[in-house]
This record gives C-alpha cells, sequence and structure tokens, in this order.
C-alpha cells in the first residue's frame, strides 16, 4: 500500500491489524491511515468528517503518549475536529511541553494565533524568548502582534523592554522594526535605521528591511543608506563588511529608485574598483563575493529595460549581460546565481553548450534535477537535441519510485509519525511530476530527431490522467519575484504544464498507433478536444501548428484522397515556410524551436505518409500514392532549404562574430567594465559555436 | 530573522538557496527520508520571513553506553545569511534536542583537519578535538586522503567530562576504529 500511495489500502490494511491483533502499534497506524486519509484528496467531504473522527476516537487508546511523535500525531488528528479548544488545550498542557519538540511548538504558536487567543500567544512567545532564551523570530513577530491587538499596558511595557535587552541581535533588532511597522512610518523609519546601523554590514540585511521599507520615504532612506558607506582606507582596500554595507546600499537603490539612468554605470565602476578591495581579494575560492551583487543588478536592470545613461541596441542586450555575467563569474567561480542567469540566457540565445558549461559548474544533481533541470532542458528537444544530460535527470524518478515507499514503510515502523504525511506528498509530488512528464516527452522527441532507436521510450497514454505536480523552482533566478515578470520575460517559451504534457503525450501516442486505425482515431478526438478545450497557454504557436498537423494527417489516414492530400500539403508546406523563416539579425532559441519543430513535423509527416503507402500496398488508388509522392517531394525541398539556410548562416559565422564584437566593444556600458579576466572575442565567438553546433543537429536530421 | 522549523520531506523542493552552494551536497532521496525516519526531531531549518529556508541541520543519536551521543551530519547555511549566527542556532537547538528527549552524553560532529574555518567556528561553540581520525576523507583513487577531526562538545550528562580530552589533535585514530 506505500508502494502504490494507496491511502484507503493502507487504512484498510491498519484498521484489519487493529481488529484482529490489538495491538499498540496498529492502533497507531490506524489513527495515522485515518489522518492521511482525512487530509487526502481522495475522499468526500463526508468521509473527510468520518475519517477525522475515527482517527480522533482512537486517540484515547493510546494514551498516554510515551514519545513526541505520538503527541505530535494526537496534536495533528485534533487540528481536524471543527474548532480548536482542544488542539489547544492539548498543545499547552505541560505534559505536552514537556516533550520540548519543536513541531509541537511550531503547532502551538499557530494554533494560538488562528484562535486570535492573544494573551496566550503572547505569554507563550515570552517563554519561548525570555525564559527557554531562544531567539526564535515567529515568536517575536506573534508577541509584538499580540501586545498592539491587547493595547495593554503591562504586556508592552514587558515587550518593550526585552526589545530593549535584545536590540543588539538580529531578530530583536528585526523585531522592533516589525513592532514599529504597526506603529507609525516614522516609527518604522527610526528602527530600520538602527537595524542597519548594527546590521548592514550583514548579506541579508537589505531582504531583511525589503519589505518595510517599500513604504517608507525612498530619497530620505536612500540618503541614509548612502551615509553609512564608509571606508576606512579606501574602496579599493575595502573589507568585507564595507563592501557588504556599499552592496546593500546599492540594493536599495534597486529597489526605490528604477529611474536612475547612472545606475549600471555607478555599480560598474563600484565593481571594478572592488576587485581589488580586502574583501575580494581574502575571500576563500569557496566564498562568494558580495560584490557580485552589483553586476547582477546591472544585468537585470539592462533586461528589464530600465533607463541607462547610454542606450544599448536590442540585438545586442543578452550578449552585453552575458559578457557582465561572465566576468562575475571569472573572478568569483562559485557563484550559482550569477551561473543560474548565464544558463539562462544562452539557451535564450540558442547557445546551448555554453548554457550546458554553466549548468554542469552548478553541479545540479538528485532531487534538484526535478525543481532546477527546467533551467536547462525546457524544450531541450527544440534548442538543441541532446541525450546525455536528458536522461540523467530522469534518475531521480526511478529512484522515488523505489525510495519513498519503503522509507514511508520505515516512517511507520519507526513510530515517526510526524513525517507520514511529509513523504507521502513527497513522493506523490515526483511521481506526478510535470517535470518528469516534460522529459519523458523530450527524450522521445530528441531520439527521434537525432535518428536514436526508440525502444524502452514508450510512453503509456493513461499518463495523461495524471494530476501533474508543479516542483518546479523559478524564483530562485536574482531579480525574480511572484511580482516581477522577469523570469518570465527570459523564458524558454510559456511555462510547459500538465496540459503541454498531457497534448505531448497524445501526439507521441498517435505517432506510435498511426497504424492502428482505431487507436489513432481515439486518441487524435481527445487530442481534438484538448486543443479545443484546454487552456493552450503553455503551447507555443508552432507547437499547436505541428500538434493541428499531425490531426490533418491522422484525416488523411482515415481517408486519403487526391484533393485530401494536395490540401494537406498545401497547408503543411505553408506552415513550414512561416515557421522556418530566417531572422537575419540574431539567433534565438524561438527560432531554433521553430526550425526544429518545422523539420519534426516533417520527419512525421513524411515516416506518417510512408507508412500508410506501405500498409496499403497496391490496394490504394494510384493517384492517392502519386499524391503522397509528391506532398513529399515538396516538404524535402522545403527541409534541404531550411538546412541549405542553416549551412549559410554557418558560413556567415566569422562575419558574425567580427560585426558582433565590433558593435558590443562600441557600447559605453562595456567600455566601462574591467573585463581584463574574460576574452570578448573568444566569448561571443563561443556563443557562435554554441548556435552552430545546433545549426549543424539541425542539418544532419534525416527525413 | 530566523525562525526554527521541522523539517519535512517536501521541504527537499524548497532547499535551494542552500544546496546550489558548492560546498553543500545533495543527497539521494534515500539519505534524507532515512534521517526523516530515524531522527525526525534532529533534521530542523531556519526560516526567513517569506518562508525561504535558510539554513539546516541533519543530525542523529547514536553509540551505546556512554557513546551514546548527538552527531553533526550536516550543516548547511545559505551564503546570503552566513557570518549571522545561523549555524550557532542550529547547533544550539540539535544539543539542545540531544541532550532532552535523547540524553546524549555529548555531540561530535567530523570535520576536515585542513577546514581552519569551521574548526574555529565549532570551538568558539565550545567543541574540542577529541581525536584525528587518519586519512578519514578519502581522495579520488585513494591518494590524498585527508584527515578528520572529531570535534566534540560533552552535554549535561556527561558530569565528569569523559567524553573530551586535551591535545585531540594528536590522538590518532584508523577510520575503521570509529564507531558506525
Amino acid at each position: 500500500m506505500c508502494t502504490s500511495a494507496d491511502v484507503r489500502g493502507q487504512q484498510k490494511a491498519a484498521m484489519s491489524l487493529q481488529k484482529s491483533f490489538p495491538r499498540r502499534q496498529y492502533t497507531l497506524w490506524t489513527i495515522v491511515s485515518c489522518y492521511l486519509l482525512a487530509i487526502s484528496d481522495v475522499v468526500t467531504t463526508e468521509e473527510r468528517a468520518l475519517f477525522s473522527t475515527l482517527a480522533s476516537r482512537l486517540i484515547p487508546l493510546v494514551e498516554p503518549a510515551r514519545t513526541a511523535e505520538e503527541a505530535v500525531l494526537k496534536a495533528r488528528v485534533l487540528e481536524l475536529l471543527p474548532t480548536a479548544d482542544q488542539l489547544i488545550s492539548f498543545l499547552c498542557d505541560p505534559a505536552t511541553e514537556k516533550w520540548n519538540n519543536l513541531e509541537l511548538a511550531t503547532m502551538r504558536l499557530d494554533a494560538l494565533v488562528k484562535s486570535g487567543n492573544w494573551e496566550k500567544v503572547f505569554d507563550t512567545s515570552m517563554t519561548t524568548l525570555a525564559t527557554e532564551n531562544r531567539d526564535d523570530f515567529e515568536s517575536w513577530k506573534q508577541m509584538a502582534y499580540a501586545a498592539t491587538k491587547l493595547g495593554n499596558d503591562e504586556r508592552t511595557s514587558a515587550l518593550i523592554e526585552l526589545l530593549e535587552k535584545r536590540c543588539k541581535t538580529r531578530n530583536g533588532a528585526l523585531a522592533g522594526v516589525y513592532y514599529a511597522s504597526l506603529k507609525s512610518t516614522e516609527a518604522t523609519f527610526n528602527a530600520a535605521k538602527f537595524y542597519f546601523e548594527n546590521f548592514g554590514r550583514q548579506q541579508c540585511a537589505f531582504d531583511d528591511l525589503k519589505s518595510y521599507v517599500e513604504a517608507l520615504d525612498a530619497q530620505k532612506w536612500l540618503a541614509f543608506v548612502d551615509e553609512q558607506i564608509t571606508f576606512a582606507k579606501s574602496m579599493e582596500h575595502a573589507t568585507q563588511n564595507e563592501v557588504h554595507i556599499l552592496v546593500n546600499a546599492r540594493k536599495f537603490h534597486y529597489l526605490l529608485d528604477p529611474d536612475d539612468k547612472s545606475f549600471v554605470d555607478k555599480n560598474i565602476l563600484l565593481y571594478n574598483k572592488l576587485l581589488t578591495s580586502l574583501a575580494f581579494q581574502d575571500k576563500l575560492e569557496t566564498d562568494y563575493f558580495y560584490g557580485d551583487d552589483l553586476i547582477i543588478m546591472a544585468a537585470t536592470w539592462l533586461l528589464q529595460g530600465r533607463p541607462v545613461s547610454s542606450p544599448v541596441p536590442d540585438q545586442d542586450l543578452v550578449i552585453l549581460v552575458i559578457i557582465l555575467l561572465e566576468t562575475a563569474a571569472s573572478n568569483d567561480k562559485h557563484q550559482f546565481r550569477v551561473r543560474l542567469w548565464l544558463t539562462r540566457l544562452y539557451l535564450y540565445i540558442g547557445s546551448f553548450q555554453q548554457a550546458l558549461g554553466h549548468y554542469n559548474a552548478l553541479a545540479i544533481k538528485n532531487i534538484q534535477m526535478d525543481v532546477l533541470s527546467h533551467y536547462l532542458l525546457s524544450r531541450v528537444s527544440t534548442i538543441c537535441p541532446t541525450w546525455k544530460p536528458l536522461i540523467s535527470t530522469r534518475d531521480i524518478y526511478d529512484s522515488n519510485a523505489v525510495q519513498t515507499p519503503y522509507h514511508i514503510k520505515k516512517i511507520y515502523e519507526s513510530g515517526a509519525f510526524s513525517q507520514v504525511a511529509g513523504c507521502m506528498e513527497f513522493g506523490k509530488r515526483l511521481s506526478d511530476s510535470v517535470n518528469k512528464g516534460i522529459l519523458c516527452v523530450e527524450a522521445k522527441r530528441v531520439a527521434r530527431i537525432l535518428g536514436m532507436k526508440m525502444e524502452g521510450l514508450g510512453i503509456n497514454p493513461i499518463l495523461r490522467s495524471t494530476k501533474w505536480k508543479e516542483n518546479r523552482d523559478f524564483s530562485i533566478l536574482y531579480g525574480s519575484t511572484p511580482e516581477e515578470t522577469l523570469e518570465n520575460k527570459y523564458r524558454i517559451g510559456p511555462i510547459q504544464t500538465g496540459v503541454w504534457v498531457n497534448a505531448l503525450i497524445l501526439r507521441e501516442t498517435i505517432i506510435d498507433e498511426f497504424l492502428t486505425a482505431d487507436k489513432r482515431r481515439e486518441y487524435a478526438l481527445a487530442l481534438k478536444e484538448l486543443l479545443e478545450k484546454q487552456d493552450l497557454q503553455s503551447l507555443t504557436h508552432v507547437e499547436k501548428w505541428s500538434l493541428e498537423t499531425l490531426l490533418e494527417l491522422s484525416s488523411i489516414a482515415d481517408s486519403a484522397t487526391v484533393d485530401g492530400v494536395a490540401v494537406f500539403q498545401t497547408t503543411l508546406i505553408e506552415g513550414m515556410e512561416k515557421y522556418a523563416k530566417l531572422e537575419e539579425t540574431s539567433l534565438s532559441w524561438e527560432w531554433f524551436h521553430s526550425l526544429y519543430i518545422v523539420v519534426e513535423t516533417a520527419m512525421i509527416s513524411i515516416w506518417s505518409l510512408d507508412s500508410l503507402v506501405a500498409i496499403w500496398g497496391t490496394k490504394k488508388n494510384g493517384k492517392v500514392v502519386a499524391s503522397i509522392a509528391a506532398c513529399k517531394k515538396a516538404v524535402q525541398t522545403v527541409v534541404d532549404d531550411i538546412k541549405e539556410d542553416a549551412k549559410k548562416l554557418k558560413l556567415r559565422r566569422d562575419k558574425w562574430v567580427r560585426d558582433c564584437v565590433k558593435r558590443i566593444s562600441e557600447l559605453d556600458i562595456l567600455k566601462k567594465l574591467d573585463t581584463s579576466s574574460i576574452d570578448i572575442e573568444y566569448l561571443i565567438e563561443r556563443i557562435g559555436r554554441g548556435q552552430d553546433e545546433s545549426l549543424t543537429i539541425l542539418r544532419n536530421t534525416k527525413i | 530573522m530566523t525562525s526554527l522549523k521541522p523539517f519535512h520531506a517536501t521541504d527537499l523542493f524548497r532547499v535551494n538557496a542552500v544546496n546550489l552552494d558548492v560546498l553543500t551536497e545533495n543527497y539521494n532521496i534515500a539519505f534524507y527520508l532515512s534521517y526523516l525516519a530515524q531522527w525526525p526531531s534532529l533534521f530542523f531549518s531556519t526560516e526567513n520571513p517569506q518562508g525561504e529556508i535558510t539554513g539546516y541541520m541533519m543530525g542523529k543519536a547514536e553509540g551505546r553506553g556512554k557513546d551514546w551521543h548527538g552527531h553533526v551530519t550536516c550543516l548547511s547555511v545559505a551564503a546570503d545569511y552566513r557570518r549571522i549566527g545561523l549555524a550557532r542556532t542550529l547547533v544550539d537547538n540539535l544539543e539542545r534536542q540531544s541532550e532532552d528527549p535523547y540524553d546524549a552524553y555529548f555531540i561530535d560532529l567530523f570535520v576536515r583537519a585542513s577546514n581552519a574555518l569551521a574548526i574555529g567556528m565549532y570551538k568558539q561553540f565550545g567543541y574540542s578535538v577529541y581525536r584525528r581520525v587518519v586519512g578519514y576523507y578519502g581522495g579520488e583513487d585513494g591518494i590524498d586522503n585527508e584527515d578528520a577531526f572529531d570535534m566534540r562538545k560533552p552535554l549535561k550528562r556527561d558530569k565528569n567530562r569523559e567524553s573530551v580530552r586535551e591535545d585531540g589533535e594528536n590522538f590518532r585514530v584508523r577510520p575503521e576504529d570509529v564507531y558506525l
């Protein structure tokens, strides 16, 4: 039951064990499984209430709790009840507190806050902070909020006294800022000032304060932080603390003054000077240099299209930003935020090998493959079809299928009940990961384009009924927040969602079952419905066209006529020519993506038509077979033209590099940067080589 | 701003800011889940107010008799949140848990003998070198193995401080002499 994540089965099995062998352990298992069912999405509302009640009625059979984990289990069951009284009473009971358990302590505070029992919130938080001497910000925050809600002089005084006593600790100082933010803007400003004066030298100072500072007078705050920038000797000899204050101040400028045309220039000049600083020279190789954030800010400022002192032509913007970031990367090998952006931007301009280099430097592995591999592998089959990184990413899902159920069983056996729900969800999220679905599809497409064997790559069409889970992290990219669209702007097409996966699964299934008429029709109908009824925002235009073309092919397979084949040929060629139009200015992921889909669609079309002719043999009308031959020839001609254009692009590469180097070198922004650690011409040449590799693979495809 | 939170398996999707650091190992699923299954209260994280994980501790409890101890398996803090006391917060909580409910005699950890930064940090926390485990960290192809320092801090139960010693840097043992 654990292997198949069948919570109903777990509950039934546990219940049977408990009734047949009334051991304490089996009663606990029954309670756990009832709880899992009650919080799952496989039960009805009535069943949810039923299993909650059942679990709570079984609790007395295992009391008193013998371990903290059993106490956590009881608390989780009590959480399901309609009112919180029993839960709060249990969590605040001294017998429960004696477990000294973080999970119970967290639940206690959460439950008290939700209940609005502010006196208890205040007292509990005070105990945590003052009596137990545990410096927990959540306790600080809730205590401050409770004091405000209560408006009680005694408690307010106690809070203020503790804040003053602990004002030199980070949590204490920040709690002061939070408390002030509940009072007034003036109080917030003074508290934030105090915090920055004492902790502005920490890298986290900006993140700690930014949400409060946004409500303040921007110019007043910026003037203050600028005053904090001091150097004992000079900027060129800045210490780590001095660099941190400087960079934090610049981050506030980034946040609060988005119209400053001189921002990029200033950041670049500051970065140049800091390369001789003690902070940079003395850092360990495995440490990050915080000064890199000056470059990252400059890069994201440019990418966002914010004002600059000297404008950058659109065609050169991404390459300029790449140069900035490569400079930072060459000086600071382990800065992952720089490398993530470089991975993304190289892919954005279709230079996969350069993206791969930076991605490999990040040493992403195991669970990270599910969460972060999209930075490299989004639409990889249509940017630069590549096998090895794609296949190695799939290992995590095989591992999950074996390891997670095994450890869920271990959790039942060891009584680590606080972990069951989390592990089950973890296993499900990996098993149903949309990234997994994407990679399954992409593996098949890469194999097709590269002419590899397709055995073992079959996709079960039942998978399209999966409720795909989103685990990917899009916000780790610097400058990307839920409110910002920067990551969105430089993404490799719209986010591929479950709809994308389902559509492509259907496509692959139709291709696999092309010669089995009833199955082909069934899946073609399903694909047609999907295209008509689902939200198709996750598909690019050319992807939609390719799916529609496959549906037309399916119709041909049903009833091929001379006219039908001729119409198909016309629409196919029109689409191919439309989407394969060569961009003269600069290559991009979009162009490669369109080209590869056009060529892949041509491949599938020709293979399908050939298969039909082979099946028909001599039975079919000779004119239809002849029209199919004409269609194939027309398609081949377009593909040949595409390959020829790709070849011409490759041959123009040297000129492209020279022109690009000349244009980029004349950009004022670049002239300000100390690029002594990189070779710009070599970098641009490598960009070109990366793009050429994709062009070479394209030209080598066999239709 | 730091809040301590218990760690759950689904948090493994949220540790990127920590685990993208070059010094932080990304273990396979089995490793993380085995710790959650066996020592759930010794696996916890710190979060900022945006709910982002800024650091975490993977600990365990092992040993027999007077060797019953807590152990720091993995302590990792995101680059942006270093040098603000998060490591201290995480280690303190592990010590707290190791005393109650685990009632351990001491806490220990292994650190590369060349890692002066980590050694200095743990000494500030009250740890001392108990012994040098020769060749503990295997180099590639078995060459260039590096020694580890087994650093320890006695807990309340060890009233006579039997779990620590002077001059541990020169007390050499082989890896096979170290209990699992």
